[in-house]
């Protein structure tokens, strides 16, 4: 694949945010899911690779403990565990992200108008 | 008629003598014209496939599908473009006066 075509870069940056976004959507929905203290947690993070690829890691997260006896998967001291999740982190990484789709998409569009104005040199104008 | 051709000669000369890869080569044009249209074809049809996929429920996503659709769009409006030049061409030789 080529990286030199403009429609490739838009593709790359669109599918980047999406991902992006797909991450933060991830950690958010996990933030409040209780779990017994000694399990692990991942936290989904999208990195783009240097050959422009983009993938969804998983990065190790930390733990919250909370008492809370009355859950089914507390332990024997009433312990539950949470990932540790900087919701605010989280939200402003879903509005940067989608902010920065819409421009991407800004971005494609300028161009194809260009490219669809390109084709009317030397038309006949009406 | 020849005789004023032969002011090109020395022109002629200077592009043979051009290095290899600068000399203008010469194309089939039906051949050109035939490549591109396969080109457009393939675009096109992977720009059903992709809409396909999408409506069958697979897991793409939308923009690959808006992209690829509109990549599909300007190379059949480029290819609309270049076959109403050549008619235009065309019919202008055809209502020449001889």
């Amino acid at each position: 694949m080529s990286h030199e075509n403009p429609l490739t870069i838009n593709r790359i940056g669109l599918d980047y945010e999406r991902a992006r976004v797909e991450a933060a959507s991830r950690n958010i929905a996990q933030a409040n899911i209780a779990s017994t203290p000694g399990t692990s947690f991942t936290l989904n993070q999208a990195t783009l690779s240097p050959d422009f690829r983009v993938t969804l890691a998983s990065v190790p997260a930390g733990v919250r403990l909370a008492h809370e006896p009355g859950n089914p998967r507390a332990d024997s001291q009433g312990m539950v565990s949470y990932p540790r999740i900087d919701l605010v982190a989280e939200m402003a990484t879903l509005v940067s992200a989608s902010r920065a789709y819409e421009a991407n998409v800004r971005a494609f569009n300028a161009l194809h108008s260009l490219q669809l104005a390109a084709l009317n040199i030397g038309g006949r104008q009406t | 008629m020849i005789e004023a051709l032969g002011a090109i000669g020395s022109e002629v000369a200077a592009v043979e003598r051009l290095p290899r890869q600068d000399r203008p080569t010469t194309v089939d044009f039906g051949a050109l014209v035939g490549s591109a249209v396969q080109h457009l074809n393939e675009d096109l049809q992977s720009a059903d496939r992709t809409v396909r996929g999408l409506a069958a429920g697979e897991d793409i996503p939308v923009h690959q599908a808006m992209l690829t659709l509109e990549q599909a769009r300007i190379e059949l409006q480029f290819a609309v473009e270049v076959r109403n030049r050549l008619l235009e061409a065309y019919q202008q030789l055809t209502q020449m006066q001889v």
